[in-house]
């Protein structure tokens, strides 16, 4: 290629879809700084990464859904498009020891190259959430049914200065108490919807439940999609 | 507050705490590359401090360095430390807990060593309060045998004065080396002194209660390079003058000479790669140290001698292992002119060849206002977006660029904008100084004059997109330099030009930013001070300053206040011209360019005499005399310096600096016998012009 051309268009060849948990470390880092973490790492290990064309090549990476900054992943799923057909298994053991501190393959698979972006497909998400609370288990029960037994719920979401209220309610799916995750903390589990126009966030959630300034830990367990 | 919190508590502190902050990522360490040593069997422990936030520390290339050769050793460990931005220091006060290092979230009191690095003026006041979080003592004087030895390098100790007080050394020059002397000197000194009279808290022995820190002090003093500011007492003139520094123990030279490497060091290439976005988001190789053109205004040109280059294949090789070691995008090619380095066309091209279709974007800054940089410019941006293209001429009229010694012409200049218009940029950067001596309002003026020129040649080749960005800063007259005499144009005055500016530089396509003659005059008294200037810091501190260099957040009536309390003047520092023969705060620091060097230099800056890039023609600066045998041991072409030697090749010599021309409007009757204006280097790029 001479040096005064344009980058060649890159040729997709496959598209591999990656389940990965997100911890440590990345639980403070903004999704569009962690898919820039993945690029790098990616880079690292020298897969054969597609690009966009144009004057700023971007990798092409499909995250199914950015997580909130405080939260970890434990089953995270992104389509990685290569240009070369890389077999799945040795796609994770190439990127494994690129990656960094928080990051980690679950699994590989291949999936149709062309495809809807997993963004669109998605419904709803399971979610993990530890408070530390003073709130013996029968209490925080109670809260979690008037919650749910709730027909709505008005929620106000800020953006910047603008503010909308909209029904928190009709966005979780289901909820539960989960017992003592250790003591000191209580474990609930729910599964919200995730839908480009309708997400449930946790901390919304955990708002609305009054529990006070609790600190939490909130991971998302599984992404659901449509069939 | 317990100086000494344990990291568990720590991580305990930040669990709680960092999802109440902007960015919290700049606080929790574990970015890949990031080295985490076993800290129990590590016996010697070196926090290296920033003062600054975590964006622009981690642009910081001495810190890098320093950080990959200190862990490369087995016996010693480095890990990081920032300055906290304003949210997350406010966490940590109420909360009581120490500032920690970002690796293994020690406390900084738990370390041997802490290494601040000190790059600019603006970052004195962050010193402090890092150290204040880290609840130590901020006066070296105050502090006892248990704390960690305080440390400074970078620019700022060239005039090591101001900051004096806080540090129980400074290092002067480059650090690849000393470093690793000091952290041996405090660790026999310690091993020398410790008792067995229980634990200190950090798992280390106490001292035997006797010690004293002077043993310490008197110690380091002896390393090359290292001073140590409390064994010179300074006394003063009724006008206020120095009058001498002398040193009080005989430990300490009565000058403290600059350490430079022979030749560049091997290349850091294992960057950490921070998660969230930076300053400099990228990895940076340095492809030449110091500089041979001479401008008079420029600190790092006469601080950095000699030149010394890295060999073309060592860049090459370098840039493989970085791609490896961290994926980073972006490679920036650092040098003070990347013009000057002998293998620049050979590099660019090698590396485009390599790595153009890897996505790889390489930053090649300082190129001279030339066609040739239009060039490797072009063979860079390769598909890429081509944006802004920087010239810095740093001053408007030939005339005034011949009192600087950057005689670059308005012609060439216009000439270069030309081709950079004309393929494909949209952006030219200009950037020039006001406040140089001799400098009128016309040639302030000039400044807008010559933004409009190269606005209209980007209207007719690319029409209304084109842009010109000009960038305008003050002269600081900074230690070291042929300027350093020179006196900070007064407020008023800077105040009219940059009034005069902002009008004229109006209207579609034109963008003007300058500094606040304020903040100069901060940067100015911090880069001139003397020893007295401590208090003031200190004081200024108290009341409130902390990142001077952040508009939004520097108290300007704050310095104004702790200077009216010491009864000093911050214009007497700022704005005085001082005499040739006066004794200059740092004059006992010896930057290898002469006193003598730097007065003849002056002199030939008022009659617009030009000299010529040293690799053509050496002045004998100084630098040569001071480090002939390092020059003897690297071989002919590893310096800009001449070669040592009978029979060597190498450019003329003279004993002091002789003007290649003189400017005819400074100097009519002089100007005659030098003949006409042309180029530095004339030979090298372009033939002569007449």
């Amino acid at each position: 290629m001479s040096v005064n051309n344009m980058p060649e268009a890159a040729v997709q060849a496959q598209r591999l879809r990656v389940t990965y948990s997100h911890q440590g470390p990345l639980r403070y880092v903004g999704h569009l700084d962690v898919v820039r973490t993945w690029e790098r790492a990616l880079r690292r290990a020298e897969v054969p990464l597609a690009y966009s064309e144009g004057f700023n090549p971007q990798a092409k990476l499909q995250f199914a859904s950015g997580l909130p900054l405080g939260t970890t992943g434990r089953a995270e799923i992104m389509d990685v498009l290569l240009t070369e057909v890389t077999d799945p298994a040795e796609f994770a053991a190439q990127v494994t020891p690129h990656l960094p501190a928080g990051l980690a393959i679950v699994a590989v698979a291949e999936a149709p190259i062309k495809t809807k972006a997993l963004q669109g497909l998605l419904r709803s998400s399971d979610w993990q959430a530890d408070v530390q609370t003073d709130l013996s288990a029968d209490a925080l029960e109670a809260k979690v049914r008037t919650f749910m037994d709730s027909a709505s719920i008005e929620a106000t979401r800020r953006r910047k200065s603008r503010s909308n209220t909209y029904d928190l309610r009709i966005l979780v799916l289901n909820m539960r108490c989960a017992g003592q995750a250790e003591p000191g903390w209580q474990r609930l589990l729910m599964t919200l919807r995730s839908e480009p126009s309708a997400t449930g966030r946790v901390d919304a959630v955990l708002e609305k439940l009054d529990l006070g300034e609790v600190v939490s830990r909130i991971e998302r367990q599984r992404l659901i999609f449509a069939d | 507050m317990n100086n000494h919190m344990q990291p568990a508590e720590i991580s305990g502190f930040l669990e709680r705490t960092l999802l109440r902050v902007q960015k919290p990522a700049r606080y929790t360490g574990g970015e890949w590359n990031a080295v985490s040593k076993d800290w129990d069997a590590t016996p010697h422990r070196v926090a290296l401090a920033f003062p600054d936030i975590y964006d622009l520390g981690m642009s910081n290339l001495g810190l890098a360095i320093l950080y990959d050769l200190l862990n490369k050793r087995p016996d010693m460990l480095a890990e990081r430390v920032y300055a906290p931005w304003t949210d997350f220091e406010a966490e940590l006060r109420s909360a009581k807990v120490p500032l920690y290092s970002l690796e293994s979230r020690h406390a900084l009191a738990d370390f041997d060593v802490i290494g601040f690095s000190l790059p600019y003026e603006q970052l004195y006041t962050n010193v402090l309060n890092m150290l204040d979080l880290a609840g130590l003592p901020l006066r070296a004087a105050n502090r006892t045998a248990e704390h960690p030895l305080v440390l400074a390098g970078g620019s700022g100790c060239y005039n090591p004065e101001p900051m004096s007080a806080f540090f129980d050394a400074m290092v002067i020059g480059e650090g690849e080396e000393v470093v690793f002397e000091v952290v041996e000197a405090y660790a026999e000194w310690r091993r020398e002194n410790e008792g067995n009279e229980g634990n200190q808290g950090n798992g280390r022995s106490r001292f035997t209660s006797h010690v004293s820190r002077f043993t310490l002090w008197q110690r380091l003093a002896q390393i090359r390079g290292v001073y140590v500011p409390h064994l010179y007492a300074v006394s003063y003139h009724a006008d206020g003058t120095v009058a001498q520094v002398e040193p009080i123990d005989e430990a300490a030279p009565p000058s403290v000479v600059k350490r430079i490497l022979p030749t560049m060091p091997e290349p850091t290439t294992n960057f950490i790669v921070p998660f969230v976005d930076t300053v400099h988001n990228r990895a940076a190789i340095e492809i030449q140290r110091g500089c041979t053109r001479g401008c008079r205004f420029c600190q790092a040109g006469m601080i950095f001698r000699p030149v010394r280059e890295r060999p073309v294949q060592e860049v090459l090789d370098a840039v493989d292992k970085i791609i490896a070691s961290t994926g980073f995008e972006e490679i920036g090619l650092l040098s003070l002119s990347s013009s000057d380095y002998s293998g620049v066309a050979e590099l660019v091209e090698a590396i485009m060849t390599k790595h153009g279709d890897k996505k790889l974007s390489v930053g090649l800054p300082s190129l001279r206002i030339e066609s040739f940089s239009v060039d490797l410019m072009e063979q860079l941006a390769r598909g890429r977006r081509r944006s802004g293209f920087t010239f810095a001429p740093e001053a408007a009229t030939d005339r005034l660029r011949d009192v600087i010694n950057k005689p670059i012409s308005t012609e060439d200049l216009l000439k270069t904008a030309d081709e950079v218009y004309s393929r494909g940029w949209t952006t030219i950067k200009v950037y020039f100084m006001i406040g140089h001596p001799t400098q009128t309002m016309e040639d302030v003026d000039a400044i807008a004059d010559l933004a409009q020129q190269v606005l209209a040649i980007g209207r007719r080749h690319i029409g209304g997109k084109a842009k010109v960005r000009v960038g305008v800063s003050t002269l600081v007259p900074k230690p070291h330099t042929p300027f350093q005499w020179v006196p900070v144009e007064d407020e008023a005055t800077l105040n009219a030009q940059i009034r005069h500016l902002q009008a004229r530089l109006r209207g579609r396509g034109l963008e003007f930013s300058w500094n606040d003659p304020q903040d100069t005059l901060i940067e100015a008294f911090l880069s001139r001070g003397d020893r007295r200037l401590s208090d003031v810091v200190e004081r200024a501190w108290q009341l409130g300053a902390k990142f001077d260099g952040w508009q939004d957040i520097r108290s300007y009536d704050a310095w104004m206040q702790a200077f009216a309390e010491q009864g000093l003047d911050p214009e007497w520092y700022a704005r005085r011209e001082r005499k040739i023969d006066e004794v200059l705060p740092w004059e006992h620091i010896n930057a290898g360019v002469s006193k003598e060097f730097l007065t003849l230099d002056y002199m030939n800056s008022l009659k617009g005499a030009v000299v010529d890039d040293c690799r053509e023609h050496c002045f004998s600066c100084g630098i040569l005399g001071l480090f002939k045998h390092d020059r003897r041991n690297v071989p002919d072409g590893a310096w800009g310096c001449p070669a040592l030697g009978r029979g060597k090749q190498r450019q003329p010599v003279d004993i002091t600096p002789v003007p290649l021309y003189v400017n005819p409007d400074m100097a009519p009757e002089l100007a005659p016998q030098y003949g006409p204006r042309v180029p530095q280097r004339a030979g090298l790029h372009e033939p002569a012009r007449s």
